[in-house]
């Protein structure tokens, strides 16, 4: 039993630099028709402006810190997209901002919007300088909301991909999830990350859900417990997380020759402000 | 060969002398350590010759097996290992850190305190750390006043940590500041956490006027997380908001909420959220009208309207132009008749005693544009119409325009020019609609909106005879002529170069009483608020004013130019006035 897990964690110290994180590519675009019409070449001057401060809401603390949010790159394979909309309201239309989100493997509809100007609303459409900080206004608002970003995290970044593979450590049952701690910025007592991925023999699918995550910078990741299971006969959680005779049978149903396609993604996020702490000590000198 | 043989004679004699490198054995153990073999990493810790080693290499062995100690619960062990690092290295924060999460697990916060104040004055990166643990200590050995001020570093340093916030929050000692500290951050997006630390507040034995302020917090963060009524039994609040019933402080208060939420729309029910008048209050009424509206009830979503209004005394513009939407989308236009010619005098006596045109503007437009599309033109003395209600946001865009002093102007939108001029023309003012066209259109060229420019003259571009009057026939041809050229425009921006912020105070103390961070930190913020750029920077330095001590901030006492607040020194209040005058 040692030697192998001395063999599993030989493995683990033996991982190369870590990858960069996943790049997500987000931009603000103006389709309603009247806005179009009305700003004319000063549009793309304010979907710029906008572009920027959503770069800005994304990167912050309170946000997403541990994806990186670029603008511009046509490469990055996953995208977000914030349109001005409009669509038939009362006896006019009203105006939104709709968050798109595309990944590698396609686009869900668009459950995130906002009406940005009612069907009354006095709009000065064709006036950038009147647009541009309204629109600012309303995105920073969204953003500074807590409920919003809950939202934005179950529409779009739980959906990215942080890492395709994960490790099993079977002395400690623990699982090391290949981002580094200081890439990830996640606090233990909150975050919470999701593994899928299916059974190589029978394509079953498996999933299992992460917590609190630990610095193990040796290795350039994280170590974290389990706290769900649900792989063919083994499924447990989420209290207790890991009872002993679960904790046996883990290593003969999870492991690199028998699950293909892992996925590790964030669905619970919280910044993590002291950095190197567990319950405000802290792990190292 | 000589030499050779003496030279390595020298190296091994240096060698000698310098103490025993043991860095990478600890960061061996280390490594064992962050896998979870404890025990492995502790019998190589213990294995490493401690002898030869430096002072600060000796510290560092000593927390790294308090570490261990520590994860295989030893806590005896990993205090004593603690103890020997810092006395090794007397400036070793991390170590004294971790001995003063030991001893707060193990009951002693007063020593963990004093361990923590050092830490925190020590020159290290982890400064807010120990400042944040520092306050936990001090509040558990029950020096609350020390506790405030160190959470309130932490909460300035960290403006978007919530935990810091609340705890900030939490540990202030006036249930007034806490309400306004509560509400600053509900309103920054954070009303769930709000609502929770405000009920467990409300348990506390705070005065009449302490807890309605922050059952007032509770019915603003409900407005804000947009509580459906018909969930709100399984909210955590419903639950908590009974439990507290009890106290006859605020039973009548939760009792009205709890009717409220549970549909009851009878204005002669809520006089206890009426003395005084609470406008949060008031947004969880919209609100449940909003959720109500959203659910397509809208019988229900009227109702909550109206009561809205009624609470407001006629006064709310957001409830009147809700209430008029629903009515406009039945095609109820004698209850929209009646709703303006109930509401219009109240809320214009407030819109322009407060002189919020920027609100009144918005008002006009709305229902002007509703009007219009109900084809209600009217006339400019009547307020049941299109022409009365455009032409008044035109007035109230001039008046705003007129009295701001730096800052954007509210913009005619082109849309409401359009809808005024289809007015006049449609009641025989032809000439009106003409003047109208062509006034804007010139209005609109000088600020180089060409789009909004032709998009008014559209119209007589089309039909040119409509241009009866010589006088109009002669702008008209000025402003089409200057719209076929490239536009150039000649903007001078006066901004001011400087500007005095002027403090003053009145009342039981001075301002010079307060300590002398406190006062720079208030005229800091204060000199942000004023000259804050966007919102979000004024917001944050009004929240730092609410944070500094600082009561009574409120939009109504606040403003770029001037303002009045309060501040309380050592138990008495300070009335102050703030004046910027522009060099």
């Amino acid at each position: 039993m040692t030697r192998l897990a001395s063999a599993v964690l030989v493995m683990l110290i033996a991982i190369p630099a870590m990858a960069e994180p996943p790049k997500v590519d987000v931009r603000f675009v103006i389709e309603a028709r009247e806005f179009v019409d009305g700003l004319g070449k000063s549009r793309s001057t304010v979907e710029r402006a906008l572009s920027v401060l959503l770069l800005d809401e994304c990167r912050t603390q309170k946000s997403f810190p541990f994806i990186q949010w670029v603008n511009n790159d046509a490469a990055a394979p996953n995208r977000l997209v914030a349109a001005l909309v409009q669509r038939k309201a009362g006896a006019g239309v009203e105006t939104l901002i709709e968050y798109r989100a595309t990944f590698k493997i396609g686009s869900p509809p668009p459950t995130l919007q906002e009406v940005v100007y009612r069907w009354f609303d006095a709009k000065n459409a064709d006036v950038a300088d009147a647009v541009r900080p309204w629109l600012e206004k309303k995105i920073r608002k969204q953003f500074a909301d807590a409920a919003f970003r809950a939202e934005l995290l179950r529409y779009f970044v739980s959906q990215i991909t942080l890492a395709d593979r994960v490790d099993l450590d079977n002395v400690t049952r623990r699982v090391f999830v290949p981002v580094p701690a200081s890439q990830l910025l996640a606090d233990e007592t909150h975050s919470e990350l999701a593994v899928s991925f299916f059974g190589k023999s029978d394509g079953r699918p498996g999933a299992m859900t992460l917590g609190q995550p630990q610095d193990y910078p040796q290795a350039g990741g994280v170590l974290c417990l389990i706290k769900t299971f649900n792989f063919g006969p083994v499924n447990f959680g989420p209290v207790p997380p890991l009872t002993a005779d679960r904790s046996e049978i883990l290593p003969q149903v999870f492991g690199p020759t028998k699950v293909r396609d892992v996925r590790v993604t964030m669905t619970n996020y919280l910044y993590k402000w002291h950095a190197d702490t567990s319950g405000g000590s802290l792990r190292h000198d | 060969m000589r030499t050779i043989v003496a030279l390595a004679v020298l190296i091994a004699a240096a060698a000698a002398a310098q103490p025993l490198a043991i860095g990478p054995s600890i960061r061996d153990a280390r490594k064992s350590l962050d896998a979870g073999r404890t025990a492995e990493a502790l019998a190589a810790l213990e294995a490493i010759d401690k002898s030869q080693a430096s002072n600060r290499d000796q510290a560092r062995l000593w927390f790294y097996t308090a570490r261990a100690h520590e994860d295989l619960g030893d806590e005896q062990s990993a205090a004593a290992d603690y103890t020997r690092a810092i006395d090794l290295e007397p400036t070793y924060g991390a170590a004294m850190n971790n001995l003063a999460q030991l001893l707060v697990r193990r009951g002693d916060a007063a020593r963990a305190a004093t361990l923590l104040k050092t830490a925190a004055a020590l020159d290290d990166p982890r400064h807010l750390l120990y400042v944040d643990n520092y306050a936990a200590a001090a509040e558990k050995a029950g020096d609350i006043a020390a506790a405030r001020t160190a959470y309130a570093e932490v909460a300035i340093a960290q403006p978007d940590n919530v935990a810091a916030q609340l705890n900030a929050i939490r540990t202030l000692d006036d249930p007034l500041r806490m309400a306004a500290a509560l509400a600053k951050l509900s309103n920054r997006g954070e009303p769930a956490a709000v609502e929770s630390l405000a009920l467990d507040l409300l348990a506390k034995p705070f005065d009449a006027r302490g807890k309605r302020a922050l059952l007032g917090v509770v019915a603003g963060a409900l407005a804000r997380q947009h509580v459906a009524p018909q969930r709100f039994d399984a909210h955590p609040a419903a639950t908590r908001l009974a439990a507290l019933r009890a106290d006859p402080l605020l039973a009548g208060g939760i009792d009205e909420i709890l009717l409220l939420m549970h549909g009851e729309v009878d204005a002669a029910r809520y006089s206890w959220w009426r003395s005084p008048h609470d406008d949060r209050f008031g947004a969880l009424i919209k609100d449940l009208g909003a959720s109500w509206t959203g659910a397509g009830e809208k019988a229900k979503a009227e109702a909550c309207y109206k009561l809205a209004l009624d609470y407001a005394g006629g006064r709310d513009a957001d409830a009147f132009v809700e209430l008029a939407d629903l009515y406009f989308a039945q095609k109820r236009l004698a209850d929209l008749d009646a709703l303006a010619q109930t509401y219009e005098r109240p809320m214009f006596a407030e819109t322009i005693a407060a002189r919020d045109y920027g609100a009144e503007y918005r008002f006009h437009v709305a229902l002007g544009t509703m009007y219009a599309y109900l084809e209600r033109w009217g006339d400019e003395g009547n307020p049941t119409s299109a022409i009365f209600q455009l032409r008044q946001a035109q007035r109230a865009a001039a008046d705003y325009n007129r009295e701001l002093k730096w800052g954007q102007k509210i913009s005619v939108d082109p849309k409401t020019i359009e809808l005024l001029a289809a007015g006049y023309a449609k009641v025989n003012k032809g000439d009106r609609a003409v003047a109208l066209r062509i006034d804007s259109a010139v209005a609109y060229a000088a600020d180089g909106r060409k789009t909004a420019a032709n998009g008014v003259l559209a119209p007589l571009r089309a039909e040119p005879s409509l241009i009866a009057d010589a006088s109009y026939r002669q702008r008209y041809d000025e402003v089409t002529e200057t719209l076929t050229k490239p536009m150039s425009i000649d903007i001078t921006i006066n901004f001011p170069d400087f500007i005095d912020v002027k403090l003053t105070s009145s009342g039981e103390a001075r301002l010079s009483d307060l300590p002398r961070p406190t006062l720079q930190g208030i005229q800091n913020a204060l000199s942000t608020f004023v000259t804050g750029d966007s919102e979000d920077e004024r917001d944050r330095a009004e929240y730092k004013l609410l944070q500094l001590g600082v009561l009574n901030l409120t939009a109504a006492t606040m403003s770029r130019s001037s303002g009045d607040f309060e501040v309380v020194v050592g138990g008495k209040t300070v009335k102050c006035h703030y004046a910027v005058t522009v060099q």
